[in-house]
């Protein structure tokens, strides 16, 4: 092989090892440049994530002042259930009934009757006997009446009372709903608030890499070819080296 | 242009046509223009994101106000109700008393006369038959005003029962509704209707209380007349003639 041919394989594979580098660096490259966008979209992912979160706890906090508000509403409710409130509630209502009710009876027109004023005392005896005994059992029966009836208006008050708490849950819940149902919104704002432009690096430029590679794939082919084998680029025959042929016999092969 | 660059290219050939040859005119270009979109991305996400952020404040101004709002209506509800409070139901359950009791006194009265009369008839009067039929009277005409006045509790508790259904209502509405001035409009309307246009009174007077209470005595009264009126006429008759001795109502 000629020393020409010989310094075109050398040239080439100097090129192409070039070449190669250069791609492999920009490979590198691109490679650092997947990384750090990756990593800048999960940073962004986990800043938007925070933020979301941040408002949840918000919500989350305000959702628990209202949950406490209405545990104290239905606290005080079920309290009023209580045995000793139930039968206060009870006794008092009975003793307004039977008031009322006794009230009402002895509340009548005095009775003008001629047989108070009579001159026989028997007979007024007999009359006020007779008008203490039906008196006495006016007001039994109407104490009966009375303590039955607060049966009924202990459980009406127990009923306006419920309603009542519902009432008040009812409004607290109705803003709790309200609130809640802007949280998806408010996320989305707050998630919003952390978005960047994640820069997206160009692909490296493998030309320069390419076309020294190519280069030196040409050369190589050249000078193994024998195409250069006589070639003179300084006037004469280039000197074989003796014993060294890449393409003849008694070369290296 | 740097010194080297002058030395080996003073024309400026090379160093162009090599950076084209190699992509780093197309690699700068590429890269001068991500820069430009980029800036300009930048600049439209600031603003996306400030008018998120008007957003984000408007969204909270509103649910605050709403709150309020609800807040506000079921305070003007309260206040417009709290007029039916114990001296309402109180008044409420007199209202229906006096209603109706000066009627049973009346009645009473009138009964008292009656029987007084029919006992009279009957020469009883002054026995303790009549005391008897007089002391009844009093517990019947008392019976009936401790009817009357457990009625106007009961009356008293229905009328809590139409203000609470009513409050029911318009709770409702103002969870609903979230406005507070139409909320307290129709509240005081609501209030207004229930203090007015509820009959505290029904119009419904009583009906004749005493009718059982009397008819025996009148039907023994009447039975006595026919006896008189048999005995004038020569027809033989067992009952007294004079009044004299004890005597008994049948009824």
């Amino acid at each position: 092989m000629d020393p020409i041919s010989i310094g075109l394989l050398l040239a080439s594979l100097g090129s192409s090892a070039a070449g190669g580098a250069m791609n492999a660096n920009a490979s590198a490259k691109d490679y650092q440049a997947k990384l750090e966008a990756e990593t800048a979209q999960a940073q962004q992912q986990t800043a938007e994530a925070a933020a979301r979160n941040a408002v949840l706890g918000q919500y989350q906090d305000r959702n628990k002042g209202y949950i406490a508000q209405n545990q104290g509403v239905l606290g005080a409710e079920i309290g009023g259930f209580a045995k000793p409130a139930q039968e206060a509630q009870q006794s008092a209502l009975t003793a307004g009934r039977q008031g009322a009710i006794r009230s009402a009876i002895d509340a009548g027109p005095v009775a003008a009757s001629r047989l108070r004023d009579t001159d026989s005392p028997a007979v007024a005896s007999a009359y006020a006997r007779e008008m203490q005994d039906k008196m006495a059992l006016s007001r039994s029966q109407g104490d009966a009446q009375g303590a039955l009836s607060a049966f009924g208006d202990n459980w009406d008050r127990n009923a306006l009372s419920v309603a009542g708490a519902n009432r008040n849950i009812g409004t607290t819940n109705a803003i709790s709903q309200n609130d809640m149902s802007t949280l998806p919104a408010a996320q989305d704002l707050a998630g919003f608030q952390t978005r960047k432009i994640i820069k997206q690096a160009p692909a490296a430029n493998r030309t320069a890499g390419n076309l020294l590679t190519g280069l030196g794939t040409l050369g190589a082919t050249v000078a193994g070819s024998g195409a250069l084998k006589g070639a003179s680029f300084f006037g004469g025959t280039a000197p074989a080296v003796p014993g060294l042929s890449l393409t003849g016999t008694g070369g290296l092969y | 242009m740097s010194f080297w660059s002058k030395l080996f290219d003073p024309w400026g050939i090379v160093a162009p046509a090599w950076n084209n040859i190699s992509g780093n005119t197309a690699s700068f270009n590429s890269r001068q223009a991500a820069a430009k979109a980029q800036q300009t991305q930048e600049a439209q996400l600031a603003q996306q994101q400030a008018i998120a952020r008007q957003q984000a404040d408007a969204l909270a101004a509103q649910q605050q106000a709403t709150a309020n709002n609800i807040n506000a209506g079921r305070s003007s509800i309260d206040s417009a109700f709290a007029q039916f409070d114990e001296p309402y139901f109180a008044n409420a359950a007199k209202s229906y008393n006096d209603y109706y009791t000066p009627q049973i006194n009346q009645q009473e009265e009138m009964a008292r006369d009656k029987l007084t009369s029919q006992l009279a008839g009957q020469g009883v009067l002054d026995s303790t038959v009549g005391a008897n039929r007089m002391a009844m009277l009093a517990k019947s005409a008392a019976d009936q005003r401790a009817s009357t006045a457990n009625s106007a509790q009961s009356h008293a508790n229905s009328l809590r029962g139409r203000v609470s259904s009513s409050k029911d209502a318009l709770y409702a509405s103002n969870q609903a509704a979230a406005d507070p001035n139409a909320t307290a409009a129709r509240a005081t309307g609501e209030a207004t209707t229930l203090a007015n246009g509820v009959q505290l009174s029904p119009q419904q007077p009583v009906g004749d209380l005493f009718a059982s209470l009397l008819n025996p005595v009148a039907a023994a009264t009447t039975a006595l007349g026919n006896s008189y009126s048999k005995k004038t006429h020569g027809v033989s008759s067992s009952a007294p003639t004079t009044g004299a001795g004890s005597s008994q109502v049948i009824g």
